[in-house]
């Protein structure tokens, strides 16, 4: 039952073996983005690269070359709008956010050769994952590895404070921007699994059941990638035994897990905010959390 | 279960809805008017004449059928290009004023073209002609196991648990209306044929009883045709992208084993239980090739005859793609089939 469909089926073995690298992926990428609260920036690329992919499928080429365009073209967008015409970062995002995700719609409902529409680019298709689509995600993962780890120093600076990160030697916008290359690597990474839609949900739900218990970015990254590992599993177990969507499953079991985890963190600390009372403040647990 | 595909595709048209405002708003109609008159045999049969009623065809079989019925007397426009998913596209402005303009609306009817209902809905409610090919014609609805009563080897469905599993699993995802593919059978077309004959001749104000003639017989020998091409077969056991097959499957004595998405519209989404009992019934049924096509996904298709060592063929079910007519789309679709099959 918990072992079986996979045993049984090479689509099953390819779905939760992709799952896993994208899980991975999203959480290098995800405890970042949950820590600087690069969310919507997050989504906004997530939706930035429908039209790439959209116009690579219509012209026939790549669809990863097709999502990294795009996504360049919304980071510049975003850079362009907030820091030449001064309008807030929000605002630069909101307004690239929907003119992409407005062209990929118009590209899509305008080409006649397109095989597979909209919904499976915003969806996913983690049951049709084939050899070739995990190599691309382990280099996506490699890629993002070595990144991280290069950039760790000043990546940790950024979430705390930009201004350290300035003082401490590092450009703040250089490496903001290799952030968000990351994130849009990831995102482009895992349009094949649970798609550009979804992929928000891997990104955001682990790294922050990561940050409930984690006081070390290494030690949140671990628990981010067990998250997302456990999630994609029983992600799959659903679809497989209900018969529902498969890359949903996947999300909603990430965002279950949070809320889960979430709880439990809050009892805990309910639990030793009466102790602490009880003993009458003669323990204080100062930093006990990562906030 | 289905609660949840309707949420998802809820939200989907929900999502397309808003666009579609950016669409209107941002698009000018110059190339889509150019997109639309391209496909089909409809539009060089087409010289500027303006005093010729306009009958708006939701998708291109349909409209060749509705074109061979009216001859010069009306102009035919298919709304669906050629190529888009006819289950859920979504009109633009110019395709709602075609459809708005016209002398009478053809559609299928079975909610099938799930992007235009509103569409009809609200030109029905104005006083406009809507005519639905699934009101004319005996409506395929299955209901649970109800694929496997036809066939020679129902032996092989009662061993099994599997087969059961497979049964349940299907009869829960089936649209809730009736099987909307009913052109797949020139049978079924037949059926409905003096009702659009009729529809037509009051939207073209002509008198098309000779050419009804013409297509009845033609669509009788085609009939044969089928029937003589799947009958040359050892057995006739269809995988398909959806649950696309059933008139023809029902006509032809053909047995459905299942679908990569078991329902009778590609907005539903494949899911891993249902590719694992459709792999165990492929595999016991010894099935040489799976069908797959518009709607979905290649990938997975792929992937699954990958798996089980079989061919995956893509077969044009939902457009003409290319076809003189639907005479011959039809004729193409069997032999491709039967190709594969043998």
């Amino acid at each position: 039952m918990f072992i079986e469909p996979f045993v049984a089926n090479e689509f099953m073995r390819l779905a939760l073996f992709a799952g896993v690298l994208v899980a991975v992926t999203c959480a290098i990428a995800g405890t970042f983005v949950v820590l600087r609260g690069l969310a919507f920036i997050g989504d906004a690329l997530a939706h930035g690269v429908l039209p790439g992919i959209a116009a690579a499928i219509l012209f026939g080429f790549s669809g990863m070359i097709g999502a990294a365009i795009g996504s360049l073209v919304m980071m510049g967008g975003v850079s362009v709008v907030s820091r030449r015409l001064r309008l807030s970062g929000d605002t630069a995002i909101g307004l690239l956010f929907v003119g992409m995700l407005a062209l990929g719609v118009m590209i899509t409902s305008r080409s006649r050769t397109f095989v597979g529409d909209l919904s499976r680019i915003l969806f996913g298709e983690i049951l049709g994952v084939s050899i070739g689509d995990i190599a691309l995600q382990l280099g996506a993962l490699a890629i993002v590895t070595v990144i991280a780890f290069l950039a760790r120093r000043p990546f940790l600076l950024l979430c705390v404070d930009e201004g350290l990160t300035n003082t401490s030697g590092f450009s703040s916008r250089l490496f903001h921007n290799l952030l968000l290359m990351i994130v849009a690597i990831t995102v482009i990474a895992s349009f094949q699994t649970v798609g550009t839609l979804l992929v928000l949900g891997m990104l955001v739900a682990p790294a922050a059941t990561g940050a409930l218990f984690a006081r070390r970015i290494s030690t949140m990254i671990l628990i981010a990638s067990v998250v997302g590992a456990i999630s994609t599993y029983i992600g799959l177990l659903i679809s497989y035994h209900f018969d529902l969507a498969a890359g949903a499953s996947i999300v909603l079991s990430a965002v279950l897990v949070f809320a889960i985890c979430a709880s439990f963190s809050e009892m805990r600390k309910a639990v030793r905010e009466n102790d602490a009372n009880e003993h009458e403040h003669q323990h204080s647990h100062p930093g006990s959390h990562f906030r | 279960m289905i609660e949840n595909k309707k949420t998802s595709r809820t939200f989907r048209r929900f999502l397309a809805l808003a666009l579609t405002f950016g669409l209107v708003a941002g698009c000018g109609g110059a190339s889509e008017t150019a997109n639309k008159s391209e496909p089909g045999p409809e539009s060089k049969s087409e010289p500027a004449t303006e005093s010729r009623p306009v009958i708006a065809v939701t998708y291109s079989v349909l409209g060749d059928i509705v074109s061979q019925l009216v001859g010069d007397n009306a102009t035919v426009t298919v709304v669906i290009p050629d190529g888009q998913d006819p289950h859920d596209f979504q009109p633009s402005a110019k395709d709602v004023e075609t459809m708005s303009n016209a002398a009478l609306v053809v559609s299928n009817g079975l909610e099938f073209e799930e992007g235009l209902e509103k569409v009809i809905e609200n030109i029905a409610d104005s006083g406009g002609d809507i005519f639905m090919a699934g009101e004319h014609i005996t409506v395929r609805k299955t209901e649970k196991g109800d694929d496997h009563g036809h066939g020679e080897d129902d032996d092989d469905h009662a061993e099994g648990e599997e087969g059961d599993d497979h049964g349940d699993s299907e009869g829960d995802h089936h649209h809730g209306g009736g099987d909307p593919h009913i052109w797949l059978s020139p049978a079924t077309m037949l059926e409905m044929l003096p009702a659009l004959t009729a529809a037509l001749s009051d939207a073209a104000g002509a008198d098309l009883s000779e050419a009804e003639r013409v297509l009845t017989a033609q669509l009788e020998e085609l009939d044969k045709q089928v029937a003589t091409i799947i009958d040359g077969l050892d057995e006739c056991k269809l995988v398909s992208g959806h649950d696309e097959m059933g008139y023809f499957a029902d006509r032809y004595g053909c047995e459905m084993i299942g679908a990569i998405i078991p329902s009778f519209t590609t907005t539903s989404e494949a899911t891993a239980g249902e590719l694992a009992d459709l792999k165990k019934q492929v595999e016991k049924n010894n099935v040489p090739a799976i069908f797959t096509g518009l709607g979905t996904s290649a990938d997975i298709a792929n992937q699954l005859a990958t798996e089980l060592g079989v061919k995956a063929v893509t077969l044009s079910t939902h457009y003409l793609d290319g076809s003189a007519n639907y005479q011959e789309f039809i004729l193409r679709m069997v032999r491709q089939i039967s190709e594969a099959l043998s």
